[in-house]
């Protein structure tokens, strides 16, 4: 009989033969990984560095002459590029207080400066989260090796939020100048030195059309008082979608036949944020939007144009790309005769309470003072989803706008209370009524409590000469659930909105779709 | 009694509430804290302890936003005589550039102002040199370019206007050029002179000098040259080497070019082949090799460096060694033997001469049979199982010399 205790030694023994054989095979393999990594001609050469876009501010190079050498076009790409790299490692740094990334964009002396700024900041539970929204850079020199190069950013545009561990310090916004050398070292270019320099503010101007402007709180477009008569559009197959795959360009240009044979005047379309390509805009959805644009003006329709619906993240490092986004639709269009308005973004006081109050709304500011730079001829406002936030930013929009899907009631005194605290002119941006009653709302509102809905509301309307757009002109098959949710009896709920229904009849509330 | 201290309190009090309120500098827009004293010196040295003073109107807990070249940071307050000091950490106080600050309190600005660092003077100055590219070409239209960067001793870069000596030496020549730094650096343009060699380069700022830094003047582009042909005899016995050696080859300004460079012979022969062989120079003078050739030729020989020179063209003539050998065939006419392979003293020619044998039957190649002589001889075997009994024509090639077998039995 052979004893229970000899086989446990022999297993053990083998188990431990086979661990530590496992180990040494492990460690020398890792050991060849090691010595492997970096040494391959693609890695030392950079091939295979995927450069993905995270950090895009406004970059200009006014000047590029300079008495070292002529500069290449494809070398300042590689410095601006390098440059912005090293703004970006420098900003998630001081936002997590890590170093991770400073070694490949600054170099050895340089670098020190960076990590006692982390080390004091780290000790003293500060972070910084900040990001730069512009830069202006000259030349000053490149010299004949093609090895180093100093310029000047005349004009950086910095935003920075403090905190102490989680609690807000300060808030600031820097406007400076900087010299900056840089050297190419390993395949990079990385900052030697940085000097803060004296800012002299550049002259930078930019003329309106004056195509739409506001004056006291008259809207005047094209030289004439205008009254928004609109309708929230989206068309019948493809709601919350109208640039994908189902845009027929055909089925627009009836819409817009019935919105404008109905006498309204404005319509309110919606662009994506990621549909349209985020920081990289898509070439075949800005032609889509040029010919709704271009169909709207043979209409003599008016649009405001939604941005960034869908968008949330608003993180001060997201800025640049969400400025790019919007750089790239805004001054395409901005001599566009169609487009009346920019507007922001919907809702997004919905938002506060995930993201915080604060980052949206200075993502709004920083958004309103980017599309003005962009586009001086058209008008700017927000959608707010309630009366209440209307006054938020008020200051900074030419118009403001709130929805309203509350009762009828009490609109007349909402109203004049958000009237009574602002002299700039108001927009009931969206209102509306379901007509859901069925089965999933056996005690929702029937076509003819929506009639009466309209008739009503545009009584309300008339008597206080209020610019108005209503939600929305088709009953939809299909609400996304990025729209209202999961749950089917909010979807039935949307589905039911409109002034026609899906089979193209026209309901009893057209008659009130505006003010005869 | 008591009314009357009231009275007077409150008169006490006016007073001094107003001389407050007549003594403001700045009015600020939170909670009425207004600042009676700010700093005013505004301009520093790297290094320098930087503490700016705050007397405000009231004790309140303030902080200090400072943003700097390299990053920003808040600086909390010391209190001292009711003045807030607010020092900067070294860190910041050591690099040159604008510092902006700005007090707050309870999150809001309540002054703000900015100072400037000025690159520190008096300390040591490191010279931080780049001198591209490390070799340039002689004749003063190449040039390599010095960039000098001076810092103090905390880095910084000089201010603009910092006298710079850059100086060279070459050859005889020592010279010395005087700049004013602008955009942190001084840099000059070093031509190279006629005549190959090295520049040796050094620079000066603040009294402190650099290291030596050199610069490699190659000769420029090689101008056209001549060769010559070096050989043991003027035989074609395939056996010997004959060298083909190139003129000192040198630029337009007579420097010898550099050693190792690549020069190509190109032989053309009396049928039009070409057979390249390359050398590289040494003191300018580059030499190919070539086997002599087993029939009598005539090599016409041009040396290139491409794309740069080329050479004279020589014609080198190769008599043969031999007119006529001896062929006997043996065993059934199977076994050919060729020979003695006599040279041009009569000697027996060195072996390893090529001979061809190639056999025929009715005007179709059957075989080819190649093979080197060997103590004056060559033999070929035609075996039985191989060639059975026939009429064959056998064809004997080589050292220039055709002889052919119509219609041989072989049995």
């Amino acid at each position: 009989m052979v004893n229970p205790n000899k086989n446990i030694y022999r297993a053990s023994l083998i188990l431990s033969f086979l661990v530590l054989n496992g180990g040494i095979i492990y460690g020398i393999s890792q050991l060849f990984l090691f010595l492997n990594t970096g040494a391959d001609r693609t890695s030392m050469l950079h091939l295979t560095k995927k450069s993905q876009q995270v950090y895009l501010p406004k970059i200009v190079w006014k000047d590029t002459l300079n008495p070292g050498r002529p500069m290449e076009a494809q070398t300042l790409s590689d410095i601006q590029q390098n440059y912005l790299d090293a703004w970006y490692v420098k900003q998630v740094a001081y936002k997590t207080n890590d170093s991770f990334g400073i070694n490949d964009f600054y170099t050895q002396s340089a670098r020190k400066n960076l990590y006692k700024t982390i080390d004091n900041n780290t000790f003293k539970k500060y972070h910084i989260d900040g990001t730069t929204t512009k830069h202006t850079t000259y030349l000053d020199f490149y010299s004949a090796d093609g090895q180093l190069v100093v310029f000047t950013d005349k004009d950086v545009r910095e935003y920075q939020k403090i905190y102490k561990e989680e609690n807000l310090v300060f808030e600031a916004e820097t406007h400076a100048s900087y010299k900056i050398m840089m050297l190419l070292e390993d395949g990079f270019w990385k900052i030697r030195h940085m000097v803060k320099e004296r800012y002299i503010p550049l002259q930078d101007s930019i003329t309106s059309n004056k195509k739409a402007v506001v004056v006291d709180d008259k809207l005047i477009v094209n030289g004439e008082s205008f009254h928004i008569k609109g309708i929230n559009y989206y068309p019948q197959k493809s709601p919350w979608d109208m640039f994908g795959d189902h845009f027929d360009i055909n089925v627009i240009a009836k819409d817009f036949e019935i919105i404008k044979n109905a006498g309204l005047n404005t319509i309110r379309i919606f662009i994506q944020y990621e549909d349209f390509g985020k920081a990289t805009v898509l070439h075949n959805k800005l032609t889509k939007l040029k010919n709704v644009l271009d169909l709207a003006s043979q209409e003599d329709l008016q649009v405001v144009v939604t941005l960034f619906d869908f968008y949330g993240d608003y993180s001060i490092l997201d800025w640049t790309l969400t400025h790019r986004h919007a750089e790239q639709i805004v001054s395409r269009f901005k001599d566009h005769d169609a487009i009346l308005a920019w507007d922001l973004k919907n809702e997004p006081n919905l938002d506060f309470q995930n993201r915080g109050k604060d980052r949206v709304l200075s993502w709004l500011k920083e958004m309103c003072n980017q599309i003005r730079s962009f586009d001086p001829n058209h008008l700017i406002t927000i959608g707010w989803s309630d009366p209440e936030s209307m006054q938020l930013l008020s200051e900074e929009m030419d118009f403001l706008s709130f929805h309203y899907y509350r009762s009828i009631d009490d609109f007349i005194d909402v109203y004049d209370k958000l009237l009574s605290n602002t002299n700039k002119p108001v927009l009931l941006q969206e209102f509306g009524i379901s007509s859901n009653k069925g089965l999933w709302s056996p005690f929702g509102t029937s076509e003819e409590d929506q009639a009466s809905y309209y008739r009503d509301f545009q009584k309300l309307l008339a008597t206080r000469k209020l610019h108005y757009m209503s939600w929305t002109l088709y009953d939809f098959t299909e609400v996304p659930t990025a729209v209202v949710g999961k749950l089917p009896w909010r979807k039935h709920q949307q589905k039911h909105f409109g002034f026609i229904d899906k089979d193209g009849k026209k309901k009893k509330a057209f008659a009130f779709i505006t003010a005869k | 009694m008591n009314q009357k201290k009231g009275i007077l309190m409150f008169i006490i009090l006016f007073t001094l509430l107003s001389s407050i309120g007549f003594s403001l500098v700045t009015v600020a827009d939170d909670d009425s804290v207004t600042i009676h004293k700010f700093p005013e010196k505004n301009l520093f040295i790297a290094g320098d302890t930087i503490a700016l003073n705050f007397r405000l109107n009231k004790q309140v807990p303030t902080q200090l936003f400072c943003h700097t070249s390299y990053g920003a940071t808040i600086v909390d307050a010391e209190i001292k005589n009711e003045e807030a000091t607010f020092k900067l950490p070294e860190y910041m106080s050591t690099k040159r550039g604008i510092v902006e600050y700005t007090l707050i309190y309870k999150s809001k600005k309540i002054y703000r102002s900015q100072l400037e660092i000025l690159a520190n003077k008096t300390t040591k100055t490191h010279m931080e040199s780049y001198l591209g590219p490390p070799s340039i070409v002689a004749g003063g239209l190449d040039y390599a370019m010095l960039v000098v960067v001076p810092a103090d001793v905390y880095d910084n870069p000089v201010a603009d206007s910092t006298e710079i000596f850059i100086r060279h030496q070459f050859l005889d020549i020592e010279k010395e050029d005087r700049y004013l730094s602008d955009s942190f650096i001084g840099w000059k343009n070093i031509f190279s002179y006629e005549q190959s060699g090295r520049i040796l380069v050094s620079s000066e700022a603040q009294n402190t000098n650099s290291k030596e830094y050199t610069i490699k003047v190659f000769p420029a582009q090689a101008e056209d040259f001549e060769i010559s042909c070096h050989r043991k005899h003027e035989y074609a016995d395939g056996n010997q080497i004959s060298n083909f050696t190139t003129s000192v080859i040198r630029d337009q300004f007579n420097n010898i070019v550099v050693d190792g460079t690549l020069v190509e012979f190109s032989i053309t022969n009396s049928s039009g082949l070409l057979l390249k062989t390359y050398g590289t120079t040494i003191n300018g003078i580059a030499t190919g090799k070539m086997l002599h050739p087993d029939k009598t030729e005539l090599w016409s020989v041009t040396a290139y460096i491409i794309g740069m020179a080329k050479s004279t063209t020589i014609n080198v003539a190769y008599k043969p060694v031999l007119n006529d050998y001896k062929i006997v065939l043996e065993n059934n006419n199977r076994k050919i033997i060729i020979g003695p392979l006599s040279s041009f003293m009569k000697q027996i020619l060195p072996d390893g001469a090529v001979l061809k044998l190639k056999i025929f039957k009715d005007d179709i190649l059957l075989e080819t049979k190649i093979k080197t002589s060997s103590q004056g001889y060559v033999v070929f075997s035609l075996e039985n199982n191989f060639f059975p009994n026939d009429k064959y024509t056998l064809v004997i090639e080589g050292l220039g010399i055709l002889k052919e077998f119509k219609d041989i039995e072989l049995w």
